[in-house]
């Protein structure tokens, strides 16, 4: 079993950042959390720690729709930053638009789509499939 | 002038009745002053020959000066006018010389020809008397001359001009009739017969009715109505175009004109002159024309110079509402008074040779309808360029003006569509994300404070958050409906997709104690979505499950059968059944339910009505209340 060591929120919500910090640390998803407020947030502070080989997040759960950089539009600067690391990408959104689905799916590097609300108990389910793949 | 006995005998009769002839003769006899008057005077020449000494003739001097000649210069000798007269008319004169002095009966009479001094033709009267001896042989010869030049160049001038007639006739083709209205006696002339491919001796004997029996008889009455206007002086000829039949069996058309020349004391028609023209071929262009024109698809009529109808289409008769009927020869201001003295100025602009258009037009009809033309009026012209009349060419865009309204609307329609579109995108996108965070909030909530699980507020909380997130579901559901796939459908297999359905529902048709029969054929394929088709059977088979009654062994039973281009898929259920005749029109329509069942939630059946519609289909229903309900699906059918 591994054990997630940052979880990286971006989404641009306070309520879904208060709330699913909340569940993670009720079912102690992770040792610490990396928040963003917006693509644009992410990719720099992400870009940083990646050039200063400093410790990248195991985990990011990314919304769609933000302001500045939206979540594809992170994904695919994300993407072309060099990383020996892998880190396991889910996109979280209220979007139900199959176009998003299946947009979602033509990235190899998003693990799942996930639609909101994330519950306790979907958490955990996610929780678990990081620990068995891993 | 002494011409026979006869006439002699006549004046000696008469001479005994006047005085003054009497006291003339007698005069005569003693006075030549008198018989030289009479002479000069009253003749053109006069001469008396010596038979027996036939060189030997006397001229008077009236004789000379009528040709030309000086009288003192001409010796008296019958060779003098020998020379100068004719020769051909020199036989005449001696072969009635000879007769004459054979036979005192027969007159010496002609008119003959002299060369005038200056080159010219004198025509003479020339009369002749032999005067006989006791034993009746000729002895002497008495004769006068009558200069009737002016006459005969007057005959000639007629002669010419009657030739001239002659010849515009046989120029134009023209038949020829004169007919007596009182007696029927009828002059044709050969070409009259020729027409209809007769000679002229073949038709004897020629009367009117020569021209009766080979006339057809419809237009010989048209024909007499149109005589009968010119014989009460309402018309200035007569004029008719009637049909008459040829020899070879044809109909021909002649163009029959004519005028009365005569009248009797009674002031009735006598005698009366006309010809005939053929116009067969001019006809039959018309003719020609006129079917054209009734078989346009458009609106077209022909008129005259009097804008009387020649010809007009089907269409023309719809666009202005004109009841079946004849109506060439008709005044256009007799058929449609409103709309003709409407454009009556247009007409008439129309036949002095202008084409006059219009692309819209704003008609107010009599029963306040509104109708909009386009029309366009062109003169047409006869064989001798001139304006015979105008052809109308309009069209009802009464339609087109409504469509371009229509359409105007419906991009209005369109813009709004994508707003609203827009609009619920993002209602339903924002909606759905503040509905997650209750959701999550209330789930996290939960877990924190387990005592407050039984908490009722926290509990209501809970059901309206699920509900807000279930009509939000639906809500884009209905947004996401794509009525555009009908381009891309696939082929499925029916039973399948049923089977797909059926085990999706299984557990609660087990719970609702329902039996699930799929006796849908595995051949049967249609055209459509995927996605919509399995939604589209889930949606029913969980209606049947819902809609069970308690009352009996519950069954939902699928088949399916082919109906021209449709699969029908029939889903029937022995359910509660609803009341069609008050749900009818709102059974498809969205958040409607029927039945007090906990689980209806309404949406189903407008998200499947609409599914199946953006597959190209269709769906009925049948139902009892507490009976059951059967619902047709039709669905495209792949033959394939």
């Amino acid at each position: 079993m591994k054990k997630i060591d940052i979880a990286c929120i971006i989404d641009d919500d306070p309520i879904f950042i208060f709330g699913i910090k909340k569940i993670m640390e009720l079912i102690g998803f992770s040792k610490s959390f990396m928040i963003f407020h917006n693509g644009k947030e992410a990719l720099n502070n992400l870009k940083a720690i990646v050039s200063q080989e400093e410790k990248l997040p195991d985990v990011i759960l990314l919304d769609l729709n933000m302001p500045i950089l939206d979540g594809w539009q992170f994904l695919e600067e994300f993407i072309k930053v060099p990383c020996k690391k892998k880190i396991i990408i889910y996109i979280v959104s209220s979007s139900v638009d199959p176009e998003d689905v299946l947009r979602a799916e033509s990235y190899q590097e998003v693990s799942d789509y996930i639609v909101k609300p994330v519950s306790v108990q979907k958490l955990k389910e996610i929780l678990n499939d990081i620990q068995k793949a891993g | 002038m002494i011409q026979d006995k006869s006439h002699m005998d006549q004046g000696t009769e008469s001479l005994k009745q006047n005085y003054l002839k009497k006291e003339l003769y007698t005069l005569i006899k003693k006075d030549d002053l008198i018989f030289d008057f009479v002479q000069e005077a009253g003749l053109d020449g006069l001469w008396f020959w010596d038979l027996n000494n036939p060189e030997n003739e006397w001229m008077n001097a009236k004789f000379w000066t009528t040709l030309g000649y000086n009288p003192n210069e001409m010796p008296h000798t019958s060779s003098a006018w020998q020379d100068i007269i004719n020769k051909d008319d020199l036989k005449l004169v001696y072969q009635n010389f000879a007769k004459h002095c054979k036979d005192p009966s027969h007159p010496y009479d002609q008119v003959v020809r002299y060369t005038h001094k200056h080159g010219h033709t004198i025509w003479i009267q020339c009369r002749g008397l032999v005067l006989r001896d006791d034993k009746g042989k000729p002895r002497r010869m008495i004769g006068a001359h009558t200069d009737i030049t002016k006459l005969k160049e007057v005959e000639l001038q007629l002669q010419r001009q009657v030739n001239r007639y002659h010849h515009v006739i046989e120029g134009t083709n023209l038949g020829t009739w004169e007919w007596n209205v009182q007696t029927g006696e009828t002059i044709f002339n050969e070409r009259w017969a020729e027409i209809i491919g007769y000679k002229l001796s073949e038709l004897e004997p020629i009367s009117i009715n020569t021209w009766v029996e080979n006339s057809n008889p419809d237009d010989l009455k048209k024909s007499n109505q149109v005589l009968q206007k010119h014989f009460e002086g309402k018309t200035s000829f007569y004029e008719f175009e009637a049909r008459m039949k040829h020899k070879n069996g044809d109909w021909i058309w002649v163009l029959d004109r004519g005028k009365v020349v005569s009248w009797d004391t009674n002031g009735n028609p006598e005698w009366m002159i006309g010809s005939h023209q053929e116009i067969t071929k001019k006809k039959k262009d018309y003719e020609r024309n006129r079917l054209f024109i009734e078989q346009a698809p458009s609106a077209i009529a022909m008129f005259d110079n009097s804008m009387c109808y020649l010809a007009a289409s089907q269409e023309w008769f719809n666009v202005f509402k004109i009841d079946k009927q004849e109506i060439v020869g008709k005044s256009y201001y007799e058929i449609s008074p409103k709309i003709a003295t409407k454009w009556e100025i247009n007409h008439k602009k129309c036949l002095s040779g202008k084409i006059i258009k219009n692309n819209a037009e704003r008609i107010q009809n009599d029963n306040g309808s509104v109708q909009w033309l386009s029309w366009e009026f062109r003169p047409w012209y006869t064989n001798d360029n001139k304006v015979g009349g105008i052809i109308i060419h309009t069209s009802d865009i009464t339609k087109i003006k409504r469509e371009q309204e229509l359409k105007s609307l419906l991009e209005v329609a369109e813009k709004q569509n994508k707003r609203l579109k827009n609009f619920a995108h993002i209602v339903s996108h924002n909606l759905k994300s503040h509905s997650g965070n209750f959701e999550m909030l209330l789930d996290l909530f939960a877990q924190e404070n387990p005592e407050m699980q039984d908490n009722e507020i926290i509990q209501l909380f809970k059901t309206a958050s699920d509900h807000l997130s279930k009509t939000i579901v639906h809500l884009n559901e209905v947004v996401l409906m794509n009525t555009s796939v009908k381009d891309n459908l696939t082929e499925l297999n029916l039973r399948q997709a049923a089977n797909k359905a059926i085990e999706s529902v299984l557990a609660i048709a087990i719970e609702n104690e329902v039996i699930i029969n799929n006796n849908i054929d595995p051949k049967l394929n249609v055209l459509g979505v995927s996605a919509y088709l399995d939604s589209i059977l889930l949606n029913f088979i969980t209606n049947g499950i819902k809609y069970s009654t308690t009352k009996r062994n519950s069954y939902v039973t699928l088949s399916a059968d082919l109906q021209d281009d449709y699969v029908v898929v029939n889903i029937e259920d022995n359910g509660l059944g609803i009341d069609l005749k008050r749900h009818r029109s709102k059974l498809f329509g969205m958040y409607k339910t029927f039945h007090n069942n906990k689980d209806a939630r309404g949406i189903g059946l407008f998200i499947t009505k609409n599914q199946v519609e953006a597959i190209g289909g269709k769906i009925e229903v049948y139902s009892t209340v507490d009976q059951g309900t059967t619902f047709k699906i039709y669905l495209k059918y792949e033959k394939n």
